[in-house]
Formats: C-alpha cells, sequence, structure tokens
C-alpha cells in the first residue's frame, strides 16, 4: 500500500479535547465507513512516528476527515491538534481494514458502542447511513468521560428519530440536572439500549482496550452472536 | 523430493501468490493450528512492540510474527489462511 501526500485544507475544534481535520488527497481510492488510516510523520533529522486513525467522514463526503483527540503527552496528536495548519502537507496510506466496516446494504439492526474516540469510526457509519436516507433501526451508547468531551454532540442529535437512538453515559462528572447514566457500560445498559439479540443486530465496539473486551463479553452473556461483535481496540495508549 | 517432472518453479506461480498477498488481509479467515477455532484477521489480537505479534483470540497461539529489519520485513505465518478473490 503506498503513501500519498494529502493536504490540509481545515483544522477546526471538536468538543473539548479533540480537532477535526479535513484532507485533500490525490487520488484518494474512496472508502468504507469504519476504515483508518496510517499517518506519518517526518522530523527535519529524519526521525518518523506513525499512528493510526479513524476516518470519521462518510465515504459520500467531498472530502476526508480525520478526528484526533490531543493526548497531552502524545507526540503525534500533538502536532496535529496544536502544530498542523491548512496548506500543510500530510503523509497517509489507507484505507485501511475490511473488517470494522459497515455499508447500508449489510442492513441491520445496527448497534455501536464508543468509548472516547472510539465513536470516529461509528460517525462515519452514522453518517453513511444518513446520506442513504436508511431508515435500519440503529442504538449507539456512548460513554465519555464529560459532556464537554462529547464529539459531534449535535450533528448526532439531529440524527435522532428516523431509526436512530443514541444514549450517552458519563463516567468522570456530569453537568447539573444531567438525568442519563453516569457509571461504567453495564448488562443493564447494553438491555436496554437494545436491539434484542434476538433481532440478530450487527454490533460495532471501539475505544480503549479495557472497555471494548468489557462490552464485548457483556453483549455475549446478552445473547449477542460472537461472530456478528466487531470489535476494534485502541490500544492501552493513544498518542 | 527427485521427481521434479510435474512441478514448476515457485516463480511460474508468482501471479496467485502476488493475487493472495493483494488481498484484504483483515477479513481474511484464519483456522488456528493450536485450537481449530477459525476467526477472521481483524479480530485477532495484535501486540505491539519491537515487533508486532497476532495471537488467536480463542486460544492464544501465534498466528502472525513480524520483524522488522532496515529495508525488510521478515514475517512467518501460522495456520490456514482463507483468502477472498477479488
Amino acid at each position: 500500500m503506498t503513501w500519498r501526500v494529502g493536504t490540509v485544507v481545515e483544522v477546526r475544534p471538536e468538543a473539548a479535547r479533540s480537532r477535526m481535520i479535513v484532507l485533500d488527497v490525490p487520488d484518494w481510492p474512496g472508502h468504507l465507513a469504519g476504515q483508518h488510516v496510517d499517518l506519518r510523520l517526518t522530523a527535519d533529522d529524519g526521525y518518523q512516528a506513525q499512528r493510526s486513525y479513524s476516518i470519521a467522514s462518510a465515504p459520500e463526503d467531498q472530502s476526508l476527515a480525520l478526528t484526533v483527540e490531543r493526548i497531552d503527552d502524545g507526540e503525534v496528536s500533538l502536532y496535529l491538534c496544536d502544530e498542523l495548519r491548512p496548506g500543510d502537507p500530510l503523509e497517509l496510506r489507507g484505507p485501511i481494514g475490511g473488517y470494522f466496516t459497515w455499508q447500508v446494504a449489510d442492513g441491520g439492526p445496527l448497534l455501536l458502542v464508543a468509548g472516547g474516540s472510539g465513536v470516529v469510526p461509528l460517525a462515519a457509519m452514522l453518517r453513511h447511513r444518513a446520506a442513504h436516507n436508511s431508515g435500519i433501526d440503529t442504538r449507539v451508547l456512548l460513554s465519555v468521560g464529560t459532556w464537554d468531551d462529547v464529539l459531534y454532540r449535535d450533528e448526532f442529535a439531529r440524527f435522532e428519530g428516523d431509526g436512530v437512538a443514541v444514549h450517552y453515559t458519563l463516567t468522570r462528572a456530569t453537568p447539573g440536572g444531567w438525568s442519563g447514566w453516569s457509571r461504567r457500560v453495564d448488562a443493564e445498559m447494553l438491555r436496554s439500549v437494545g436491539p434484542e439479540p434476538g433481532t440478530r443486530p450487527q454490533v460495532f465496539v471501539c475505544g480503549p482496550t479495557l472497555l471494548v473486551e468489557r462490552v464485548a463479553d457483556l453483549l455475549v452473556g446478552l445473547g449477542h452472536e460472537p461472530g456478528l461483535v466487531k470489535t476494534e481496540r485502541f490500544g492501552p495508549t493513544g498518542g | 523430493m527427485a521427481e521434479s517432472g510435474d512441478c514448476i518453479d515457485g516463480n511460474g506461480i508468482g501471479g496467485l501468490l502476488g493475487e493472495i498477498f493483494a488481498a484484504e488481509p483483515t477479513t481474511a479467515q484464519r483456522i488456528c493450528q493450536s485450537c481449530g477455532a477459525q476467526h477472521p484477521t481483524g479480530a485477532h489480537r495484535a501486540y505491539t512492540g519491537a515487533g508486532v505479534v497476532l495471537r488467536c483470540p480463542s486460544c492464544g497461539d501465534l498466528a502472525v510474527r513480524v520483524a522488522q529489519r532496515a529495508g525488510t520485513r521478515v514475517v512467518e505465518f501460522r495456520g490456514t489462511w482463507i483468502f477472498d478473490q477479488a
């Protein structure tokens, strides 16, 4: 797979600690919702650092967009969030990973569960679904530290209805008057979000490794088919 | 392997091998040599460090080991692999 050089079109804040990076990539072959790219940064002395980032944009969107969470001690994310400017070149390869993908043609119902910035590839699926005016029954459960950390909040609110239900659980702090969940994802929560395992939903779980493993185990315990539960682990650290 | 009348050179199946190595790797199914479980590569567990080790999600046995050296990749594949034809 060849490395390409894209050009940064726009960098804009996304929630409290993230940036949306919009890229123009010549000869981009197109992607499926859920896929990722590898980014490679090269310093003046030749030192290289490489990271994977999920694609946030839908296949139908004009430009390729990534959402990068700012990790305080992460060398790559600090550069991407603080230094990168429109017009800068950015080296990338992809799209990567045909396994953790969903298309409208794959059908539903759909259950999307994410921890933190694990929501990014799931957002691409929701955008793809919206681009096709699909009415596929879609349940979303997002575990986030605080309300200010919630990515794509307004956009997801617009997706609601029309077969999409978005649920949040805030695990670090809740705003005044919060009536939603404020604990780690558990079986009771997943049962309440649905859909029923008997309807054989396609399930996508993305986030930090510990959350992904716990949620996948809970889902299988509730009766979901292991082969229909697809996971994408971010690993113990970002960067 | 003294009888070589009905074989050809590996070079001769370069097209077939190229097709396999160019296939989408994460949806390829792997049957574990150790426990027999079948999973897509994308559902295996990857451990990254100086190199990369991929392990069976059922039993943890080795699926792929990749070592990186300047300009090369040294790769060990284990188990049986099923690739979709493009």
